[in-house]
């Protein structure tokens, strides 16, 4: 990835910080949810590596990338988080290839109006009561029993909508994540 | 073929929204360490829900609201004001006191110091005994050398955080299912009631609440010595597809060829039944299953089936059996009552 001018800063003030946080806050919430699988707890991560940045902001090198210092510290919370709600498990984690802080793509996000038309497209394709069930769980960060008590049904039949629809959405956008697999591997290469 | 992923699927979708517990992450890196196309199924499924929550973060993070609430966190007024140290130059007046003094602190800090030292050390060479409760469903545990254990629903597992340098040793009420990491130099020995199993490094399955009063010992690959507490010079070998059964009654431990090809349904939910009389049958699914299924009239208790499933849901086998030999399926509560016109 090539280097943005910000990442190599003097000194860090509070307009910098405001552009730093401002460029770089989706994709590091993209790298802690990867990993904490809930994006509420992905910001709230995020935001306490700013501050940690904001506080150390004289002690830190900052001759070295700035995002680094950010994805060390979101990367350390992240599997804290884990290992706090005891869903720590190192195969797992080596399956989804994130037991490096700093591999190259690990914030790099590719979404184009184009993927999130095809996203849409697909959700707009399942049963209604599925797509509510993928919505809620989504969009508004509900668990299963939550879901199920709103929508009066049982958590089996939750788990059974939510799968089918990412197994529609696995059909759907298998052609785009060859495309986004390759662009990544591409950019990563320089 | 789809239905025999059905559990991937779920397991997977439950892992990434967030859901799995970890013995069901547990479960899933057991099932992508054992064959590669689970693992392609995996990456597929991450590649895909990446995507989602790329284009939901994309969409549902409002950029200028987390600025707002970070700046509310943050004191950005604040001037780092330089400190000026001031250096005092006049020498201290009362040396000697100060001396002594200076000596007092270091050796309290000694002290201190020895003090912790000393908890740390009792605290870390504490060796305390871990116990395993498995409640109303299966657990499985690693053990502290790397063996793993799976226990079936009302067993309990007690073992030491740290094992003894020359032997591993638990001890085991109810049933469960071990596989036991290889090591010659420490051999594996599970307490179970009154009998002792001693192990090199082995898969096998151990019961203490088998039918008849009996200790039941089953062994699927290695080699497995199985002898009374009291009397460990008579030994009783076994070899894989082994059975040993150990009366609490006549104190004595028989050997035999495991007969019964489900001993491990519990466990996997495969069961084979050739020609198997419905009333057994379904004992067994109660077992497996921990339901409560009964048959309304005795005339369909012999009828004879023959089938196989493969981790299949209980309903999912019941409407194999409703198919197979004319069964009606009448779900009262938390229980299930078949009934039928008998078998001709």
């Amino acid at each position: 990835m090539t280097q943005e001018p910000e990442n190599n800063i003097k000194t860090l003030d509070k307009a910098t910080f405001e552009l730093l946080f401002k460029s770089n806050f989706k994709g590091l919430c993209y790298f802690a949810q990867k990993y904490v699988k809930d994006i509420e707890t992905s910001k709230e991560i995020v935001q306490d590596a700013f501050i940690s940045l904001w506080e150390k902001r004289q002690t830190i090198d900052l001759s070295k990338p700035v995002k680094s210092y950010l994805t060390t510290i979101i990367y350390n919370k992240s599997l804290n988080y884990l290992r706090d709600h005891k869903k720590f498990d190192r195969d797992i984690l080596g399956f989804e290839n994130l037991l490096h802080e700093n591999t190259p793509d690990s914030d790099t996000r590719i979404i184009t109006a184009e993927i999130t038309q095809r996203i849409n497209d697909a959700l707009a394709e399942l049963p209604e009561k599925c797509r509510e069930v993928f919505l809620l769980s989504r969009h508004e960060n509900l668990k299963y029993q939550e879901i199920a008590d709103q929508l009066q049904i049982s958590v089996k039949t939750v788990e059974t909508q939510m799968s089918k629809a990412l197994q529609h959405m696995r059909v759907r956008l298998a052609e785009y994540i060859t495309i986004i697999l390759l662009i990544l591997s591409a950019i990563c290469k320089n | 073929m789809k239905t025999d992923s059905t559990y991937l699927n779920d397991l997977i979708t439950r892992y990434f929204s967030g859901e799995a517990t970890s013995e069901e992450i547990l479960a899933l890196s057991g099932l992508l360490n054992s064959d590669p196309e689970n693992q392609k199924l995996f990456d597929e499924y991450k590649n895909t829900w990446n995507i989602v929550e790329q284009a939901n973060i994309e969409t549902s993070i409002d950029i200028d609201a987390e600025w707002d609430k970070i700046s509310s966190k943050i004191d950005f007024t604040a001037e780092e004001k330089e400190e000026t140290k001031i250096f005092k130059l006049v020498p201290d007046k009362k040396p000697k006191r100060n001396f002594y003094y200076q000596l007092l602190k270091i050796a309290a800090v000694f002290i201190l110091f020895a003090i912790s030292a000393i908890f740390i050390f009792n605290y870390l060479n504490k060796t305390e005994n871990k116990k395993v409760v498995a409640e109303n469903k299966s657990v499985e545990s690693i053990l502290p050398d790397g063996s793993s254990v799976t226990l079936n629903a009302g067993t309990t597992l007690e073992y030491p955080d740290k094992f003894d340098k020359n032997k591993r040793s638990v001890k085991l009420n109810g049933e469960a299912y071990f596989n036991v990491k290889h090591d010659e130099t420490k051999p594996f020995i599970i307490s179970a009631d009154d009998v002792m199993v001693e192990v090199l490094g082995t898969s096998f399955y151990v019961n203490t609440n088998a039918a008849n009063g009996m200790v039941e010992v089953i062994l699927t690959s290695g080699r497995v010595a199985v002898y009374r507490k009291d009397k460990p010079s008579e030994k009783v070998i076994l070899q894989p597809g082994e059975k040993a059964e150990f009366s609490k009654t006549s104190q004595t431990i028989t050997k035999s060829t495991n007969e019964d090809e489900n001993y491990m349904a519990w466990k996997t939910k495969k069961m084979v039944f050739n020609d198997e009389k419905l009333a057994d049958i379904i004992q067994m699914l109660n077992k497996v299953y921990r339901s409560d299924i009964r048959l309304k009239n005795n005339n369909m208790a012999d009828c004879r089936v023959t089938a196989s499933f493969d981790n299949q849901s209980l309903d999912a086998v019941l409407n194999v059996l409703k198919a197979t030999v004319d069964l009606n399926i009448n779900k009262t509560g938390s229980s299930i009552e078949l009934s039928g016109n008998g078998c001709k």
